[in-house]
């Protein structure tokens, strides 16, 4: 029977032709990490060209190989017409760490004295934006130092992405794409591909502005862009010594702020829809925390004057965003402003940004869980809906942000335990921990000291890696292709059956009464 | 006055019934044959049985020869459409009934733009509105404002503890000398050896008694003072408890929250439930039967500042408030330790009055009157002189809002040179935007809005003195 032409069905060649779902995921992942450090590589071999020129020819051959890679794969891939919403998570996952890889790879070649366990370490606090080394970087190694920015930068844009994919699981993806309009307010844009180019676009106009402030303020234009990487991705890793400048600091408070800000506020601000921007209580519970901190932080420690002031905005932003310059030596403190900074980085700041943490958005949905239950004990009777920014919060997406904070948890103390055994106290254990997962650094003691994690038995920074990429992958698809990847192992191996079917006492998998399948 | 009435539900009954006992010649249009029967043995009007949408049917009631119609089905559309096709066969008047809110927005609005006598009235709106104002003035059995706020009318039962009990009217007239802040319109109570209880116009000699009916004309300003005279209190109600979540529970919980009160809502029907937990940002909906006493103390029935029973079924509204009550006096009371909730219930069988009343259930709103008195002002505006018009649940007695149009009787000279009826009282003036409490040295003036309280019969005649 001949079939009617435009009938909408696709013809059995081309369905043959279309990749399945976790296939295409997982090359346009490849690709994205190849394509991405690719980039990366041969910007930092033309960039090496300021220094001594000794690594460029390696990094433009890396680079290319990866964008040939990278572009190889995606001609290759024949989209399937739907692509699953698991796989996607774990395409996710996959990228960042195959970039956390591929930026490892580069690391060994054009750093002379890296290790491999070095590399990697340096590698996943770049591109999580964890910022926990405090080993710096030879100033003159050009390359490597644009490496490290540039792959914290790319960070920031893995978090944004990460934002689009999962952020609807929380009942707030409408903020960034709704095609049905039925959030209520004007989205950012109608589908999530639209959703991602603006947010790259909002970012890298925030990076533009604060590199715009450093230039202002006197900074060496090398310096003030990767400075402006790290402050905008929230990434934080800066081995220069510009920091110590007070106007330096106001820019980068000020940088921090707005890396902290949803990138769908900044983009209501930018397109003239900033009416009752305000009433979000995300906003007001952020900028809350960045005026009211400051205050308990500078009443903990032992500063005082302008200079006081500015340093303790400045250490409190940077641990509010998560971004986690070096700052405020500490050594005098209270007990309490370590434990400060410490919740504050758990916080984190608002949900859309490149910031890491838990993020306001998760606490207050918590709160109201938590608020509900409370409620319900008082009153069996009575129906009380989960209310976020005036809409409803549907049940599964309670659910999951519960299931999220219980892994989150389980995730800190895991890596606490992991780090503790490998002969550290538990109180650093626990502080390490926080950091990792909540992508901030870097390390405090209990009397406000930095603590350099880069002095670290190997077996205590290479616990706190799955943490950070955990972290910065915002638990939730780290978490979901962990669980697809041990299923896919489990169904290949199958040790149990393999182990009944030895014994004999029933068929193995792949034979069924005594024949092959 | 040739008047259509399309829908007769308990409104446009009550309104066909009230206009026809005024002297107007009625019809009733109405497509249920059961409803249409028991209305024929209940009204002594015209009535059709058909679609107000159907033009046969509109063509059989006259309409072409119609002053007025009333749209009062429960299905907006169908009562906008008899708007507009009454309006073609050239009706000069239409009242519609309209709740939808998106039916009310300016789009709609539109549809009657260049149409000078058309009112849009939402029960629902209106019997919250009623509400409202009994919420805000604990002990007041209903509450009227007459030009345009300016005067309010009051009507309250006389507690024992009362300021006014045992004074006479003459005695009161002199304490509020020189300038009067409001004035006793009339006066129900039960004399020695009756069974029932009688409205009069009260003189100066009259003395009040504690359970004495009252119903005050006072200024706007001086709302407070008559409140506080009649052992009441003008305050501020924190918690609010709704018994029943239809759509004028939610109008009112809506007002409620807005102004900042606890608000809790009870419904029977989950899904009603729902959706209201979900409208209502800040208030505590539960989803229970209103005359579960479980439910009651779960929702804390005892503390609430006020008990409102407005579900659709009558008994349950009852037994609520009475439960509501008892509860709070056996219970320690409300915020003050005393009486327990302020109860308001909802009713649509007045003939629950003196049950209600019996029972210490302190107020109660009839949706059909709250509706009517919004109908009935409309209509009574034609020709009639009479701006506006307040019917009362209690007592037996109307207040009147007329206007004085140049020329006519009373025109320039005073209250007491138009020799009224005993059964009538002029209560307040109301000239360019000011009131001031009638005397009988005041002198009327073209335009001045003049608040009377007359017995039944007296409004043709009183009509006749301002056209």
């Amino acid at each position: 029977m001949s079939r009617p032409v435009g009938s909408g069905e696709r013809s059995p060649a081309r369905r043959a032709a279309a990749w399945p779902s976790w296939a295409a995921a997982s090359a346009w992942a490849t690709a994205a990490a190849a394509g991405g450090a690719g980039l990366l590589a041969v910007a930092a071999g033309l960039v090496d060209l300021l220094g001594s020129g000794d690594d460029t020819a390696a990094l433009l051959v890396i680079g290319g190989s990866a964008g040939l890679l990278a572009s190889v794969l995606a001609v290759w891939v024949r989209p399937p017409e739907r692509v699953r919403h698991a796989d996607v998570l774990c395409a996710v996952t996959g990228a960042l760490v195959m970039f956390i890889l591929f930026v490892a790879g580069i690391l060994l070649v054009v750093e002379s004295n890296a290790t491999p366990p070095g590399a990697l370490f340096r590698a996943t606090t770049a591109a999580t934006t964890t910022a926990m080394e405090a080993t710096p970087v030879d100033a003159a190694d050009h390359a490597v130092r644009f490496l490290v920015g540039g792959a914290q930068w790319m960070g920031g844009i893995g978090a944004l992405l990460v934002a689009v994919a999962v952020l609807p699981f929380f009942g707030a993806g409408r903020e960034f794409a709704d095609r049905s309009r039925r959030g209520g307010r004007r989205p950012m844009a109608p589908d999530p591909g639209t959703a991602v180019r603006n947010l790259a676009i909002v970012h890298g106009l925030a990076t533009a502005v604060t590199l715009i402030g450093f230039l202002v303020v006197g900074v060496a234009p090398f310096e003030a862009v990767l400075l402006a990487m790290a402050t905008a991705s929230t990434g934080g890793l800066f081995s220069g010594g510009d920091l110590d400048s007070a106007a330096v600091q106001w820019v980068a408070v000020a940088g921090m702020a707005i890396a902290g800000t949803s990138l769908v506020v900044l983009w209501r601000l930018g397109v003239g829809r900033s009416r009752n921007l305000l009433r979000s209580t995300e906003l007001q519970a952020y900028l809350g925390l960045l005026v009211v901190a400051p205050v308990a932080f500078l009443a903990w420690t032992d500063g005082s004057g302008p200079d006081g002031i500015r340093r303790a905005v400045f250490t409190v932003t940077s641990a509010v965003t998560t971004t986690g310059f070096p700052s405020a030596p500490g050594g005098t403190w209270a007990a309490a402003a370590p434990v400060l900074l410490l919740g504050l980085v758990s916080i984190g700041p608002m949900t859309g940004s490149t910031g890491g943490g838990f993020q306001i958005l998760r606490h207050r949905i918590l709160a109201r869980v938590a608020v509900r239950e409370l409620l319900r004990q008082l009153h069996p009777s009575a129906i009380i809906p989960a209310r976020l920014g005036g809409r409803i919060a549907s049940e599964e997406t309670l659910a999951r942000v519960v299931v999220t904070q219980f892994l989150f948890v389980s995730v800190l103390f895991g890596t606490a335990v992991m780090v503790a055994t490998a002969g550290l106290d538990l109180a650093t254990a626990l502080a390490a921990s926080v950091h990792a997962i909540s992508t901030a650094g870097p390390v405090r003691a209990l009397d406000g000291s930095l603590v350099d994690v880069g002095s670290w038995p190997t077996t205590a920074r290479m616990a706190l890696l799955p943490a950070m990429v955990i972290g910065r992958l915002s638990v939730y698809p780290a978490i979901v292709a962990l669980g697809a990847g041990t299923t896919l192992v489990r169904d290949r191996v199958r040790v149990g059956r393999r182990f009944r079917a030895a014994r004999g006492r029933r068929p193995g998998p792949d034979r069924v009464d005594g024949c092959d399948r | 006055m040739r008047i259509i009435v399309v829908g007769a539900g308990e409104v446009g009954t009550y309104v066909a019934d009230r206009l026809s006992t005024q002297g107007h010649d009625v019809t009733v249009i109405e497509a249920d044959g059961e409803r249409v029967r028991r209305l024929q043995m209940e009204l002594d009007v015209e009535i059709l049985r058909g679609s107000g949408t159907d033009p046969d049917v509109l063509d059989e009631a006259r309409a072409g020869k119609a002053d007025l119609l009333v749209a009062v089905t429960k299905h907006d559309e169908v009562n906008i459409l008899c708007a507009l096709m009454a309006r073609n066969k050239g009706v000069s008047k239409t009242v519609v009934r309209v709740e939808s809110r998106s039916l009310r927005r300016a789009q709609a609005d539109a549809l009657f733009a260049d149409v000078d006598d058309h009112l849009v009235i939402d029960p629902d709106e209106e019997v919250a509105q009623a509400v409202r104002r009994l919420i805000r003035f604990t002990g007041v059995l209903e509450y009227d404002e007459m030009a345009g706020g300016e005067v309010v009318v009051l009507t309250a039962r006389l507690p024992g503890n009362a300021s006014l009990v045992g004074k006479s009217l003459r005695e009161l007239g002199r304490e509020l000398e020189p300038d009067w802040g409001f004035i006793v319109g009339s006066i129900t109570r039960r004399e020695a050896g009756e069974d029932r209880e009688t409205t009069v116009i009260p003189r100066g000699d009259w003395t009040l008694r504690e359970g004495d009916l009252l119903t005050v004309v006072c200024k706007r300003e001086n709302l407070e003072d008559v409140t506080t005279r009649m052992g009441m209190e003008s305050q501020r109600s924190d918690r609010v408890l709704l018994l029943g979540g239809g759509r004028t529970a939610e109008i009112l919980a809506e007002s409620l929250l807005a102004q900042g009160q606890s608000v809790g809502v009870i419904e029977r029907d989950e899904a009603r439930a729902r959706q209201l937990a979900e409208n209502l940002d800040r208030a505590l909906v539960y989803h229970g039967d209103i005359t579960d006493a479980v439910l009651l103390d779960e929702a804390d029935v005892v503390r609430q500042d006020v008990v409102v029973a407005m579900t659709g079924e009558d008994h349950a509204n009852v037994l609520a408030c009475l439960y509501a009550k008892s509860a709070g006096v056996s219970g320690g009371g409300s915020q003050d330790g005393q009486t327990g909730p302020e109860t308001i219930a909802v009713i649509h069988r007045l003939q629950l009055l003196d049950l209600l009343e019996a029972h210490q259930v302190d107020a109660t709103i009839s949706p059909r009157t709250a509706t009517a008195n919004s109908v009935l002002r409309f209509v009574r505006g034609e020709g009639e002189t009479v701006a506006a018009v307040a019917t009362s649940l209690h007592g037996d007695a109307e207040v009147l809002d007329f206007a004085v149009t140049p020329g006519c009787k009373c025109d320039g000279r005073t209250i007491s040179e138009l020799g009224l009826h005993e059964d009538v009282l002029i209560g307040a003036i109301v000239r360019d935007g000011k009131a001031q409490i009638a005397r009988g040295r005041s002198t009327l003036r073209p335009r001045d809005h003049v608040i009377a309280v007359v017995r039944p019969g007296q409004a043709a005649h009183l009509s006749s003195l301002f056209g």
